[in-house]
């Protein structure tokens, strides 16, 4: 058994070395108009019934082929040669071929560093509830002291957004849904729409398209430099990040004054029904570490993640040599507490690394949320909404209006194009939420002085306030972030 | 009887006259009490250099492990015994900004901080007196300081700031040279200890350092005495 799959690997290997653009369906996309009508601000949406919980299974179940669902990219394998000065190489294996078992044959090879299947990572956002109308997040870690000594950062900052896209500019883009497909195995069939024309607006609250408020969009599901967000969760995270603050409108951000870099390394299920080339794999997210911190990013938030499959050795090294870098980069530690509690792969990573940390929610009581998954990789805990504990307990930022976007809940006879150029102020929960307040921290504390990641890790938690079990904890790691306390840093006595 | 007897006295105290003075000079020295002297008070200023015990600490908020202290006090000396005793307070302000510390490496979070210290000491000594070198006093001593310190930041509460004031004790050791019958200058050197004062929260947690005191090298000038 070990020479068949031996020889497979090595059949592989002389067959298929193709890096990069490996996809087994590959949609297409093309501009209709350099720029759009303005975003429309639908403002708070806080009179709608509960939505229908997000989880990874929706984000699974556009499906072409039957519904079978595998937490990998069948056809390939990522792997690192030893002494390649690529940081990998995405290599072609058969179809039919275990991805796993091929990628531990490679292994295998004295010649390979590490091989890994093409694991598919997803948002971590949990369901949010639009009943939920103020922001009790930023009091509840003293922000308003804080910016007191660091007001928003500065434009020198630059955070990457790493996500299912941001909503940063006006244009309108063609995309095709060419085939009838199911959102379920077995449930009803949609129609084929043909050319679907996407108005995409920059959220209002976030920047202006085309200022300099972002910086080098890069899109890796779409391979282009078109990162738009056809699913809302980037541009939540976004906003929690960097959203315009003081201006009268909306809502505020931890680090209201930071440039964004829109880095696209997840697909939505828009993205998965047009059939985007890339999904978000490994691979994928790996490329889009590295984009970023080569494009000047100082602080990456990473609020995605998988809970399936084996290690994840090629963001591994992604994050070691953002890090490297002089790069932060703050990871969702999963939303499984009340699902089995299986760690996010990616976030496990975290402890291991200096600079990369995984973070933990809480509710608006500051206790655990129901869904933050739990472990001894969590190393912080952040606000990421619990709507559990409190009625008014979500995080509100400002997103793509669900019900113009998301077309394909309704029933297939009503279904339609997406429009991605409508916004509300939506309250979201999830460990997806709480990473881009360590984000924003993360940036606040960069622009008052601590420029090295690892100096960043140990000052959020050394000051971080101690909850749960006294001292290091399964729940909320070294405690609730403390803004204000760490900003100060430290006196002579005190 | 007795008067031709004290004729010839009055006439011969008469002949020998030739002036009070002479009188006394001629006089036959006797031994008298030495008269008691009384308590002698002084003043003195005091400017000097402190290199602080937590070193480490002053230099990273400050930029610098000593600082430049002033001072004054007064002195009170038994000239007999040579027991003196001083009563003295100095001062030292310095400004930094507030750190964080990771792994030994500094970074300056560019908040301002104030550290003002004010001690208060209490020290009893002895100044001997040499007939060989009558304007050259040498003293030593030692006592109770009383150790103010405060410190002050941008954007602390009340509570976040320190103003306190703790025990500590010092020795100190000098030479002072009488320049004039009521002015002097002195060089000494005071070790101070103020154990346990911090230590417990900021920079000083970090250096594990607990002591406030440190080792002045100060220049004395003295009135009076």
């Amino acid at each position: 058994m070990r020479y068949v799959a031996a020889l497979a690997a090595v059949i592989a290997f002389c067959t298929a070395m193709v890096q990069g653009r490996q996809s087994s369906a590959s949609g297409a996309r093309a501009v209709v108009q350099e720029i759009g009508l303005p975003a429309i601000d639908r403002g708070l949406r806080d009179q709608d019934p509960p939505r229908a919980a997000r989880t990874r299974e929706d984000a699974e179940r556009v499906t072409k082929d039957g519904g079978q669902r595998l937490p990998y990219v069948p056809g390939s394998v990522i792997v690192k040669y030893k002494g390649d000065p690529d940081a990998f190489d995405v290599v072609a294996i058969p179809l039919d071929a275990n991805p796993e078992a091929m990628a531990t044959a490679m292994r295998a090879r004295p010649d390979v560093e590490f091989a890994q299947p093409r694991y598919r990572n997803y948002a971590m956002a949990k369901p949010n509830d639009p009943l939920y109308a103020n922001q009790w997040n930023f009091p509840a870690i003293d922000m308003e002291r804080a910016w007191d000594i660091q007001p928003g950062a500065t434009s020198e900052i630059i955070v990457a957004v790493l996500d299912s896209g941001m909503a940063f500019r006006d244009i309108t883009l063609r995309y095709s849904i060419p085939e009838p497909f199911r959102m379920t195995p077995n449930g009803p069939v949609y129609p084929a729409l043909g050319t679907v024309i996407v108005p995409f607006a920059a959220a209002p609250e976030l920047g202006a398209s085309g200022s300099p408020r972002f910086v080098a969009p890069r899109d890796f599901i779409w391979d282009d430099d078109l990162p738009v967000d056809l699913d809302g969760h980037g541009t939540h995270v976004a906003g929690t990040i960097g959203q315009v603050t003081n201006n009268g409108n909306g809502t505020a951000g931890m680090a209201y004054n930071v440039r964004l870099m829109p880095v696209k390394i997840i697909a939505g299920t828009w993205d998965d029904i047009f059939g985007s080339p890339f999904v978000g794999t490994d691979d994928v997210v790996a490329r889009g570490i590295r984009y970023a911190v080569d494009n000047g990013a100082k602080v990456l938030n990473l609020s995605i993640g998988r809970t399936e499959g084996g290690p994840a050795p090629v963001v591994d090294d992604a994050l070691r040599y953002a890090v490297s870098r002089g790069a932060f980069v703050s990871i969702a530690s999963g939303n499984t507490r009340d699902s089995g509690n299986q760690p996010n792969r990616l976030a496990q990573l975290a402890p291991d690394i200096k600079g990369v940390v995984a973070v933990g929610a809480v509710g608006r009581t500051l206790e655990v949320a129901y869904y933050s998954t739990t472990g001894s990789f969590v190393e912080l805990a952040a606000p990421g909404g619990d709507l559990r504990q409190s009625n008014s307990g979500g995080i509100l930022q400002q997103t793509l209006d669900p019900d113009l976007l998301e077309t394909f809940e309704r029933s297939p006879a009503q279904f339609g194009p997406p429009r991605a150029d409508v916004f509300i102020y939506s309250p979201y929960q999830g460990t997806s939420m709480a990473a881009p307040h360590v984000s924003g921290f993360a940036a606040l504390l960069m622009q008052q002085g601590i420029t090295s990641p690892a100096a960043i890790e140990a000052a959020m938690k050394q000051f971080a306030t101690d909850k749960g079990t006294p001292g290091l904890d399964n729940s909320y790691g070294h405690g609730l972030i403390n803004p204000r306390a760490t900003l100060r840093g430290l006196g002579l006595a005190r | 009887m007795l008067r031709p007897f004290a004729l010839i006295l009055t006439v011969a105290g008469l002949l020998a006259w030739p002036g009070a003075d002479d009188a006394f000079a001629q006089a036959k020295p006797r031994p008298r009490p030495q008269p008691r002297q009384a308590i002698e008070a002084g003043g003195f200023a005091t400017l000097g250099n402190i290199n602080f015990t937590a070193a480490d600490s002053f230099d990273v908020i400050l930029g610098s492990p000593s600082g430049v202290i002033f001072g004054g006090g007064i002195r009170l000396v038994d000239p007999p015994t040579g027991f003196f005793i001083d009563v003295g307070a100095w001062w030292f302000q310095g400004d930094g900004e507030r750190v964080f510390i990771s792994e030994g490496e500094e970074f300056r979070l560019g908040i301002p901080v104030e550290v003002t210290l004010t001690p208060i000491e209490v020290t009893a000594g002895w100044r001997p007196r040499f007939r060989a070198a009558p304007r050259i006093l040498p003293y030593v001593g030692g006592g109770y300081t009383s150790f103010g310190y405060k410190e002050t930041s941008d954007f602390a509460t009340d509570e976040e700031n320190v103003d306190e004031r703790f025990h500590g004790y010092h020795v100190l050791g000098g030479i002072e040279i009488r320049i004039l019958r009521w002015l002097g200058v002195a060089g000494e050197a005071t070790w101070t200890t103020v154990p346990n004062a911090i230590g417990e929260s900021g920079v000083s947690a970090v250096f594990d350092e607990t002591d406030l005191g440190g080792t002045s090298f100060r220049v004395r000038l003295t009135f009076g005495q």
